[in-house]
């Protein structure tokens, strides 16, 4: 038998330190062993003793239990992430970790709570490479998600209100990193789609955006398997088809474009109040339909970064942030019926309360109640969460 | 039978393009009114200021007009003493121009370009009491879009758009025009509705309020 804390769990270590995106040396310095040592305990080879794992539970800022617990065997499914070429790896992993998460607490949660039945369309083509996907094909696809929806052609009011009444789970999450936007998963075997937006970006027309471009993944790359996003050159085809997507999702074609009277800002600016969506991205979706050319797009983009609009476009601080309700209203709701501390829900899951409690932070909105959640009899989690 | 003004015009130049002209005016109306009461702090100056800050905007719109309405052709032209520079837009067989004028029924002020482009080719029009053959009108239609500003909410809207017809000598219109806010209604909601659609969301100034000199 080893010697060292029995039953420490090294992918437990490993999954807390990508969470708070640390690298394995950083993390030796500030427990005081080698790194050698750190790796060693992440892959099981070695155990570390009661003096390092109580500082492993105070850096990591994570209770006991947690590293004595497995990590729950989930199926390899691809992350999709909406971010800037500056994203780290380590950003990336950070971001990946924390969605596990916010997973487990769901799970969790689930076992209470009757979580909205997941109803996302599920195009045929999504079982394609997704090289052999057109971007016209990708257009109807918006389209046909609106209609499949019941979304009607106009401005969308609230695309966050949308997709959790459509069984998605949404977060609004600091994913400490600014070249994140945004990070989703289909949950497997859940069934679920999972999105977390990063908080960080405060302006609610590019997280709609941002939003939007997630649901492109869950809706056109659901069936994509983790091992195609190493392919560069599709990794870049799926995120230009996810832009697509968010873009005729949030400005269908003709309706757009019959409210459209100039190609100029200050039309495009006019429009911004009522589609909710950015004047940049506007000027992209002209693009892409191509009622703009090439010079045109380049004229446009002169004159918007003359305005300095690239720092704060009109209406960036009028718009409202779209904030999620799902997640955080079942805590709340378990908490308040079910009499369940946090305290309880951290130590059922292992999963540190100061996690649970950012999930809370989401400002309650004691209006919406468009998305119906009950209380079920069931120990066991539902249908929807596993 | 002789074809109407309203007609020929409609024949012309179409809905999509009259309806976008009806945006154009509203929009650069509030943009006028916003850029110059939030700028100046005295409001007579801002009052004096709107009124060519909105004829810019307008002049500005026609071109990005064409590039989403390829029918639409845009010429800048100059004044004959080269004091400034304004757009003729011709659609089909007419001709535009456009003018502010506090009235409806009050003529754009005199000017050597309208005066032109009234008399010289411009087509019978139908106030004419000789029949004319449609197939022998070979020449353009002379259209103004006049429109007034409401004095109250700092100038920020018009109180009348409307596509006017002037006679040859330009002393004159021949009818009562077209009223583009009575005929597009919904285009008019879009910008004077207080709630839900874009009114709700107004943008707040990004200076300080000014002391009034």
């Amino acid at each position: 038998m080893k010697s060292g804390v029995q039953g420490f769990h090294g992918e437990r270590l490993r999954q807390a330190r990508e969470a708070l995106g640390l690298r394995v040396a950083s993390l030796a310095d500030m427990l005081g062993v080698s790194r050698q040592s750190v790796s060693q305990y992440e892959t099981g080879e070695s155990l570390p003793g009661p003096e390092v794992f109580d500082r492993l539970v105070t850096h990591l800022r994570q209770e006991p239990q947690f590293f004595l617990r497995p990590t729950v065997e989930f199926e390899l499914t691809p992350h999709f992430f909406r971010s800037m070429a500056s994203a780290t790896k380590s950003a990336r992993r950070r971001a990946e970790a924390r969605l596990t998460w916010f997973r487990e607490i769901g799970l969790r949660v689930s076992e209470d709570i009757e979580f909205p039945r997941v109803d996302f369309p599920d195009f045929a083509a999504s079982n394609k490479n997704p090289r052999l996907v057109p971007l016209a094909e990708v257009e109807a696809f918006a389209v046909e998600t609106r209609r499949y929806w019941k979304l009607g052609e106009g401005p969308i009011a609230n695309l966050v209100d949308v997709a959790e009444s459509r069984g998605a789970v949404i977060l609004r999450h600091d994913l400490d990193s600014a070249a994140l936007d945004g990070v989703s998963q289909w949950a497997k075997p859940e069934g679920i789609p999972l999105i977390v937006l990063n908080s960080q970006k405060r302006v609610s027309a590019r997280s709609r955006l941002d939003l939007a471009h997630e649901l492109g993944h869950m809706i056109l790359h659901r069936h994509v398997a983790h091992s195609e996003l190493e392919d560069d050159e599709v990794f870049e085809q799926i995120e230009t088809q996810a832009f697509r997507f968010a873009a005729a999702l949030l400005l269908p074609e003709r309706p757009f474009l019959e409210d459209l009277y100039s190609i100029s800002l200050d039309a495009l600016r006019s429009l911004k109040a009522k589609w909710k969506v950015s004047i940049a991205m506007m000027i992209e979706r002209l693009k892409g339909l191509e009622i703009i050319n090439a010079d045109e797009h380049r004229k446009l983009r002169i004159n918007y970064n003359a305005r300095k609009w690239t720092r704060v476009e009109p209406f960036d601080n009028e718009l409202p942030i779209e904030e999620p309700q799902l997640i955080s209203r079942a805590i709340r709701l378990l908490v308040r019926n079910n009499g369940r501390s946090l305290d309880q829900i951290a130590s059922d899951t292992g999963i540190a309360r100061h996690w649970i409690e950012q999930i809370l932070d989401t400002p309650a909105d004691p209006t919406d109640d468009k998305v119906r959640l009950r209380l079920v009899e069931s120990k066991k989690p539902n249908a929807v969460f596993g | 039978m002789k074809v109407t003004n309203e007609a020929f015009f409609n024949d012309h130049v179409p809905e999509k393009i009259q309806r976008a002209i009806l945006s154009m005016i509203y929009d650069a109306c509030r943009n006028a009114s916003e850029h110059c009461y939030g700028r100046f702090s005295s409001k007579g100056v801002a009052k004096d200021v709107s009124g060519h800050y909105r004829r810019g905007l307008i002049e500005d719109q026609w071109i990005g007009m064409k590039g989403l309405f390829p029918e639409l052709a845009i010429a800048p032209v100059s004044y004959k003493r080269n004091t400034g520079t304004y757009h003729e837009i011709t659609s089909g067989l007419v001709k535009i121009t456009e003018s502010c004028t506090y009235h409806p029924d009050e003529l754009p002020r005199e000017a050597e370009f309208r005066m032109t482009l009234a008399t010289s080719g411009q087509r019978a029009l139908a106030f004419d009491d000789e029949p004319e053959d449609e197939s022998a009108q070979p020449r353009f239609m002379y259209a103004v879009l006049t429109y007034g500003i409401a004095s109250s909410d700092k100038r920020s809207r018009p109180w009348f758009v409307r596509v006017q017809f002037l006679n040859d000598f330009c002393t004159e219109y021949v009818d009562r025009g077209i009223d583009l806010i009575s005929k597009f209604p919904d285009v008019v909601s879009i910008y004077t509705q207080s709630a839900d659609v874009s009114g709700d969301v107004k943008e707040r100034p990004r200076w300080g309020k000014r002391k009034s000199a």
